[in-house]
């Protein structure tokens, strides 16, 4: 296996060779046209959009996938000697990378595509990009909930006892539940609610008695869900629900009336990682207006670069982008709270 | 301590058989193979566990005991520690439960019957908990296969919620560790003479007696190990109640994931693994102890 | 050919026929899958009598022994003891005791704990079995090992407590399986006396099962040969050495010098017979021209110097061969004689002697004679 991606590789390499101004001859850099990349394990990333990259540029991507807490965790404790190029985490995660040291700017390196991202897909001055802004809000299923939640206060209607599974406080998507519980409770639109949420425990509380389990397993939950032992999911991102929409399964993500949540997708450069300018042209490729778009069909999520045609079922109007600064701020102690108030039975 | 804590299997194993005589008190040459594992152990367990230990005492400008305190003084993290045992306790007594009788039939069994009997009870080991959880779900799930039998048999009229209970965590728990017992009770088994129990019988003892005189206190040492390995394991799973309960079932192992992972709280995790650590201590020397006073006394 | 064992109970033991009969076999049958173990055997024992099973392994003396136990049930037959029937009866219903092989001391208890566990096991307080177990840890001289574990026993003591274990309920019968098959020659010489001293002191019927004829002679007062499930002849030692009833038990028990032969004549109870050492005279109901064999044992053969003093009569028969070979066993010198054929087929001649004559070496000629009253026929197999 090993043996033959690598001999893939260099003829590879030496197809694409003449893309790149390189001192070294081609067969020699050959080795080195790989980098290493982490990031989430979605479906569709390795065979899909790393496949079109890979195929764009001749080079290969070695990818790992996992949680943004555990790919934090090894870049950590590689600091002195990184590994890894590229990272694709959770914004909140960034922030934690970003204070760190851990991350390199994108600012002024060699990504032309930067520029036409959209202001709130470049935090802390591109720091890091988000190369999709997943959409997030109930996902339910079709074949029991009818007709589709048109608004998050549904969730706490006492028919669907034991019929509903959030995302522990741990994932990053459980701030959906937690903004809708503060938007029920205080009446504000999604995109405060964030600064308000210790306001919304109390409410979310109040959907114990529907809660049936609060999953650290989401693949599992999705499970239960499409085979409708739950009717509401808080809240997978349209990167799962809509691409298990695709595949027929059961379940669809609603579009509430106090609008949708942008989950954050963002892509950084590992602080003194090796093949910096494979991981630059990787970060510019994904935020190409062409690979975006194929991004937002593989991903279902809204493309970020201004330049790319949105594909039209994919428009989310409402998307709330949050400050995920203030929310890694405060997660330690909302995870605390939710753990003793809303888990604990 | 921490070694022994390390390797109560083999030490457990050994002197399950009963009434050793007493070792002389010079170190036996033989002692000397022990030594590769003792410097693997002290690399990859000892140092660590030093070093964690460390880290639950030091603070800002030297020394605390505040990780302990925030655990120990803790009604939340008091009850987590509460869980943690209860789900060893249920999981190592169920496990004996299920695994004592188990033990019996495969090492009675023969030929074919004893190579199925052995597949029953450790391939399950090779089925991962994550798959095995998606399994539950499709056992346990309102419309699943046991509430169906339930329905048909008519012992129920309405579905029954299973999914994420602590009884379905128990019994996942109990699946998942049962092979810890069976093997530990087997190897004792296995050894004993029928003799015995035969001898029993023709001093007039009944089946019951036998079993309780002889057959129970002959076996005991394997099922103290039993006991004390599954608790061990149980008490400190993090997996398996994640999968099964989630956050709903906190065990000490889930809170020190947490304390490390999300809340990058040193402090806090290893003040709950040092916790942990202690009461696993406890239980397998506490075992190591039983076991050797069975060895001596039987009954 | 084998004679009815029952039919040998009466014939050899005819006096014991007043004897109440404490043990009852009959017609005991046990098959394990297609082997037949017990065939359709038949035993009696007399109460206070020591009987040994004797026989090569499979022979299904154990198996024999863990049916009357209750360890195993039989397929057909009847066991009565003292005249109530407990075919059926499950082992710790019985009341009979067994030693095993390997004693089957209970390894977690101490000497006294051994002692006391059937009593304890029959609901006696403990209270009341102290002086029981005290009583029987004096009879086997093991008082002040009370309270040691077993497993710190020497094999004459494992013995010794198994022994008293199974005495301690006073059982209504002891069985002992290879009692001394675990100690060494010389402590189970002196083991087998004192054994057999003691279970006469308590007055107990018991039952020995064991492979080694010398210790079937010292310990039993009738020693019944098994064969392939059946029991070839039950006597007393003496009967069954000196008048086996046949090759099987003439083989098993002692040694002897055996010669095939044709019977040439055959009148008035007597039969000559036509051996590759010469013609033998026996007393015999046997057809001209059978095969047979001749069988003596070695006490009974004498030099012919030794013999030279009796009347040439017809009731000594005389042989002249070679010396092969000179055993020196200490007490008593084995000679071992030339036969034709003797390495090909079960022909074999001994003669043994107080002491070793002069000239007697091997290749050296010699005559023995014996008195054709102690000459054995037995038709050949």
């Amino acid at each position: 296996m090993m043996h033959r991606s690598t001999r893939r590789t260099l003829l590879k390499g030496i197809a694409a060779g003449s893309a790149w101004s390189l001192a070294a001859p081609a067969i020699v850099r050959a080795a080195e046209r790989e980098i290493f990349v982490g990031g989430p394990a979605s479906p569709g990333l390795e065979d899909i959009l790393f496949k079109h990259i890979e195929r764009k540029h001749g080079f290969k991507i070695l990818f790992e996938g996992t949680n943004s807490l555990i790919n934090l965790e090894k870049i950590r404790s590689n600091r002195a000697r990184p590994t890894m190029t590229v990272t694709m985490m959770d914004d909140p995660v960034l922030v934690l990378a970003e204070r760190e040291g851990l991350i390199a700017p994108l600012r002024g390196l060699n990504i032309p595509n930067l520029a036409d991202l959209r202001p709130d897909a470049r935090p802390h001055d591109s720091m890091w990009a988000n190369w999709c802004f997943p959409a997030a809000s109930i996902s339910y299923n079709t074949d029991n909930v009818k007709p589709a939640p048109t608004s998050y206060a549904e969730c706490w209607d006492r028919k669907y006892r034991d019929k509903v599974i959030i995302i522990s406080m741990r994932i990053t998507q459980a701030v959906v539940p937690l903004l809708a519980a503060t938007h029920v409770a205080t009446g504000k639109p999604l995109a405060e609610c964030l600064r308000l949420a210790d306001e919304g425990f109390a409410k979310l509380r109040e959907l114990r008695p529907n809660i049936l389990q609060i999953t650290t397993n989401p693949p599992q939950a999705q499970q239960l869900h499409e085979s409708g032992e739950v009717d509401l999911y808080l809240s997978p991102d349209s990167r799962t629900t809509l691409f298990r929409k695709s595949r027929g399964a059961p379940v669809d993500l609603a579009r509430p009336r106090e609008g949708m949540v942008a989950m954050p997708a963002g892509v950084a450069l590992v602080k003194d990682g090796p093949n910096q300018e494979l991981g630059m042209t990787f970060i510019n490729e994904l935020l190409d207006p062409e690979t975006q778009a194929l991004a937002a069909r593989t991903f279902f999520s809204l493309p970020t670069n201004t330049k790319t045609a949105k594909p039209a079922d994919l428009d989310f109007p409402d998307l709330a982008v949050l400050d995920w600064e203030y929310f890694a701020d405060n997660r330690n102690r909302w995870i605390e709270r939710f753990e003793r108030e809303i888990a604990v039975r | 301590m921490s070694v022994s804590a390390a390797a109560p299997p083999a030490s457990s194993l050994s002197a399950a058989r009963a009434a050793l005589p007493q070792l002389p008190r010079r170190l036996d040459p033989l002692a000397l193979l022990a030594l590769p594992a003792l410097l693997f152990m002290a690399v990859v367990f000892l140092m660590p566990l030093l070093l964690l230990l460390w880290a639950s005492v030091r603070a800002e400008g030297g020394f605390s005991l505040a990780g302990y305190v925030r655990v120990l003084g803790d009604s939340y993290y008091i009850g987590v520690i509460g869980n943690s045992l209860r789900l060893g306790l249920v999981t190592a007594f169920g496990a004996l439960l299920l695994g004592y009788p188990a033990a019996f039939a495969l090492a009675r069994a023969r030929g074919y019957a004893q190579a199925i009997l052995f597949a029953l009870v450790f391939l399950p080991l090779t089925v991962s908990i994550i798959v095995k959880s998606f399994g539950w779900g499709i056992v346990l799930r309102r419309d699943g296969i046991l509430n169906w039998l339930l329905i048909s048999l008519g012992l129920i009229e309405r579905p029954l919620r299973m999914l994420f209970t602590e009884e379905s965590l128990y019994a996942g728990m109990i699946n998942v560790f049962l092979p810890f017992m069976v093997l530990p009770i087997y190897s004792v088994v296995r050894m004993l003479d029928p003799r015995l129990s035969e001898a029993a019988a023709t001093l007039g003892a009944s089946p019951l007696f036998r079993f309780l005189r002889i057959t129970l206190p002959l076996s005991l040492p394997g099922v103290v190990a039993g006991l004390s390995i599954v608790f061990s394991l149980a008490v400190a799973a993090y997996v398996t109640p994640s999968l099964l309960m989630g956050d709903r079932y906190m065990t000490m192992s889930m809170v020190m994931a947490k304390a490390f992972l999300n809340l990058r709280d040193w402090q806090l995790g290893s003040a709950m693994a040092a916790v942990l650590l202690a009461l696993a201590v406890a239980v397998v020397v506490g075992a190591g102890l039983l076991q050797r006073r069975l060895a001596r006394h039987g009954q | 050919m084998t004679t009815m064992p029952s039919l040998a109970v009466e014939a050899t033991a005819p006096a014991r026929t007043s004897a109440p009969e404490h043990l009852v076999v009959s017609g005991a049958t046990k098959r394990f899958g297609a082997v037949t173990v017990l065939d359709d055997l038949s035993i009696s024992v007399a109460k206070g009598e020591f009987v040994s099973l004797l026989g090569p392994s499979g022979c299904g003396k154990t198996t024999l022994l863990r049916c009357v136990a209750g360890l195993l049930r039989l397929d057909r037959g009847r066991i009565l003891v003292a005249g109530a029937e407990i075919t059926r009866l499950p082992a710790h219903k019985r009341n009979i005791g067994v030693v095993f092989q390997n004693y089957a001391l209970f390894p977690h208890l101490t000497v006294a704990e051994n002692l006391g566990f059937g009593l304890r096991a029959q609901g006696v307080s403990r209270a009341e079995a102290a002086p029981r177990v005290a009583e029987a840890l004096a009879l086997v001289r093991m008082t002040e090992h009370a309270d040691k574990p077993v497993t710190a026993l020497s094999g004459g003591q494992q013995q010794r407590v198994a022994v008293a274990r199974a005495l301690a309920v006073r059982p209504s019968l002891l069985l002992l399986d290879e009692p001394f098959s675990a100690l060494d020659r010389k402590l189970r010489e002196v083991m087998q006396v004192e054994l057999k001293h003691l279970l006469r002191e308590v007055g107990i019927t018991a039952i020995f099962v064991t492979h080694d004829q010398e210790e079937a002679l010292v310990v039993s007062d009738r020693i019944a040969v098994m064969n392939a499930g059946r029991i070839e002849q039950l006597a007393d030692p003496a009967t069954l050495y000196g008048r086996p009833a046949s090759l099987y038990v003439l083989d098993f028990v002692g040694q002897s010098t055996r010669l095939t032969g044709q019977v040439m004549e055959s009148a008035e109870g007597e039969v000559t017979v036509d051996t590759p050492l010469g013609r033998v005279r026996a007393p015999g109901l046997f057809l001209s021209g059978s095969q047979v064999v001749v069988a003596v044992r070695p006490e009974a053969m004498m030099l012919d110097g030794v013999a030279a003093g009796m009347p040439p009569s017809a009731g000594i028969n005389r042989l002249t061969t070679r010396i092969r070979e000179v055993s020196f066993l200490g007490s008593r010198t084995l000679l071992h004689l030339e036969v034709p054929d003797s390495g090909t087929t079960v022909n074999r001649a001994l003669i043994e002697l107080p002491r070793l004559p002069e000239g007697a070496s091997p290749g050296n000629p010699v005559t023995v004679a014996f008195r054709a009253a102690d000459t054995m026929v037995f038709p050949a197999s």
